[in-house]
């Protein structure tokens, strides 16, 4: 494999990590957030659907890196 | 009416109800020894006095710190400015068999501190001959230092730090466990703080458990960190007698070298090294600004070897440093109570079996904790309970947790009881303990029967007691006498309390959250 070749492939395994990394943080934060404090149901429902679109796009995003 | 006049208001008003219950049940016991026909009848009244009275103290002791924590913590805003000089600091992770991936995450978001001065070192304290060569490996691959742990190796975490203290030269060191992430600010925010005061041995930021969507016990388990974290260290770092809590912490190289690096013959090192970095004169300061998350105990097995060794470790350290807690002038008497009330604190297990037995002593043998009139002991006990509740779910609502998690967390206590009992033990009689780490590979859906055998006895003992007490009050139509009815109720909550959590478990297992 070329230098270019090799150092994509690290670029792509690094993106990888850190989506993770985005996914995980994101998790925790909001995972300690949403289940230790109290919010209005109708903010609730709009923080979870927000913090799931993300995770979706993200885990979407990790998927596609892997396929490549 | 502002919050801190309403917590002021409610908790004179809790010490005042308590006042009046500690004065009745002085003059009931006291009473009740006089009448009473038997040794046994005699000890159980004492016993339950004294588990009554240790109750006492602590909620006192927590109300004091939540009115610091409210009217005088004032957290630290310093933070660097770009052009600033960034002194040195080493990150230390220590690892012991950890799985890779885990690793790798921490290290990834280390490397992402906002921070110019600053190196990642991987103290690799693995048993396994492979898992140093993959850990190793990580650290070429992701360019951070890694530093194998000579042998022949000595005390854990604690000893590993020793190891590296030996070479270290940066003025300060972070530490985090191998599972806890740090934020980007960690170090901008706690370094200027060191700096500007040079007084200052370390300071101990929050531990916040990630897992807990999807782990029940991490999730309960959060909850007590959190009364711990939002109110007891504040109020401990006012009375400069805040300790360090193992990771999350940025410490003064100097301080640590001046104890002699941490002390190694403790399983709670964090503890005992705070205590005499304290006794040397070093102020510790909490800083309540959260700067990692971490995974909280897996399961219920994860979470009794973690509390056992906590008690342990705490509640052994404090009996050894006793006299010089009592006696010391190095140690502040405001110092002192504190350390006193938290190594103390893992007596609980013992003085929560006093307290879950009574009741069913007295509905299965006809053993009373103290003779009175029930009517007499509702007028007591009533405001003190009423108020001490107040109390506790007002410092909930002001900081936004969801008061209900409070039964799980009760729940979670309660049936940690033999644990913490089994721990204050071998901390009296001196009984030596090993460094367990936790698991982090451990299945969250599992429920350790084989540890909750004293658990199952108390559930059992406690539905027979209902039975009979029932039969008793209801059969043989002794309708007068509430001092049976009364005994039910606590049976019965003590059953609910202690059934609840493992349901809680079970109907969680594998489950998944939605976000």
């Amino acid at each position: 494999m070329s230098t270019k070749g090799a150092a994509k492939n690290r670029a792509i395994k690094e993106v990888i990590v850190l989506e993770e990394l985005f996914l995980d943080t994101l998790s925790f934060k909001f995972g300690a957030t949403m289940n230790l404090y109290t919010f209005e149901a109708n903010k609730r429902s709009e923080i979870i659907s927000f913090v799931d679109q993300l995770k979706t796009i993200t885990k979407e995003n990790i998927k596609l890196l892997n396929q490549l | 009416m502002r919050r801190s006049k309403l917590i002021f208001l409610i908790g004179l008003s809790f010490i005042a109800t308590t006042t009046i219950y500690v004065i009745f049940r002085i003059i009931t016991s006291f009473e009740s020894i006089q009448i009473s026909q038997s040794y046994i009848t005699d000890v159980s009244i004492i016993l339950f006095l004294l588990a009554e009275f240790f109750i006492l103290i602590q909620s006192v002791g927590y109300f004091l710190n939540i009115l610091r924590s409210i009217t005088l913590y004032k957290r630290s805003e310093i933070s660097y400015h770009d052009d600033e000089k960034h002194p040195a600091v080493d990150i230390l992770i220590p690892v012991h068999d950890e799985p890779e991936e885990v690793l790798l995450k921490t290290i990834v978001a280390a490397q992402h501190i906002d921070y110019e001065n600053y190196r990642i070192v991987i103290l690799d304290n693995s048993s396994k001959e492979d898992a140093m060569q993959r850990v190793k490996a990580l650290c070429e691959d992701r360019n951070v230092d890694y530093f194998a742990v000579p042998f022949p190796r000595h005390g854990a975490k604690a000893g590993a730090i020793n190891e590296y203290l030996k070479l270290l030269r940066a003025p300060y060191i972070a530490v985090f466990d191998s599972d806890y992430r740090p934020s980007r600010d960690f170090l901008k925010l706690t370094v200027p703080q060191l700096e500007t005061d040079s007084s200052l041995g370390f300071i101990q930021t929050p531990q916040f458990y990630g897992n807990l969507n999807e782990i029940a016990v991490s999730r309960a388990a959060q909850m007590q960190q959190s009364i711990f974290y939002e109110y007891i260290c504040e109020g401990k770092s006012i009375q400069n007698a805040m300790i360090m809590c193992g990771t999350n912490l940025l410490i003064r190289t100097k301080a640590l070298r001046s104890v002699g690096g941490f002390d190694e013959s403790s399983v709670t090192e964090d503890f005992s090294t705070a205590l005499s970095m304290i006794q040397k004169g070093w102020r510790t300061r909490y800083y309540n600004h959260t700067t990692a998350f971490g995974d909280g105990p897996r399961n219920l097995r994860e979470f009794f070897r973690q509390q056992y060794r906590w008690g342990r470790g705490t509640l052994g350290k404090v009996l050894s440093l006793l006299p010089q807690l009592i006696f010391s002038k190095r140690f502040t008497r405001a110092q002192s109570l504190e350390f006193i009330l938290s190594g103390s604190y893992y007596l609980i297990g013992l003085v929560w079996m006093i307290l879950l037995i009574m009741p069913i002593v007295y509905l299965l043998f006809d053993i009373p904790s103290y003779m009175s009139d029930p009517v007499f002991y509702l007028w007591a006990y009533t405001p003190y309970f009423l108020f001490s509740m107040v109390l506790f779910f007002q410092t909930l609502f002001i900081r936004h947790y969801v008061p209900l998690d409070w039964i799980k967390t009760q729940s979670l206590t309660l049936l940690t009881v033999p644990v913490y009992a089994r721990a204050a033990i071998d901390a009296i009689f001196n009984r030596k303990a090993t460094f367990q780490k936790t698991n982090k590979d451990a299945s969250p859906d599992e429920i350790p029967w084989d540890e909750l055998g004293v658990q199952i006895v108390l559930i059992v003992l406690s539905v027979a007691a209902i039975v009979k007490g029932s039969i008793r009050w209801i059969v043989a139509g002794r309708w007068i006498d509430l001092a049976i009815p009364i005994n039910i109720f606590w049976c019965g909550f003590h059953l609910f309390l202690l059934v609840y959590f493992i349901f809680y478990v079970y109907k969680r297992r594998g489950k998944k959250s939605s976000y």
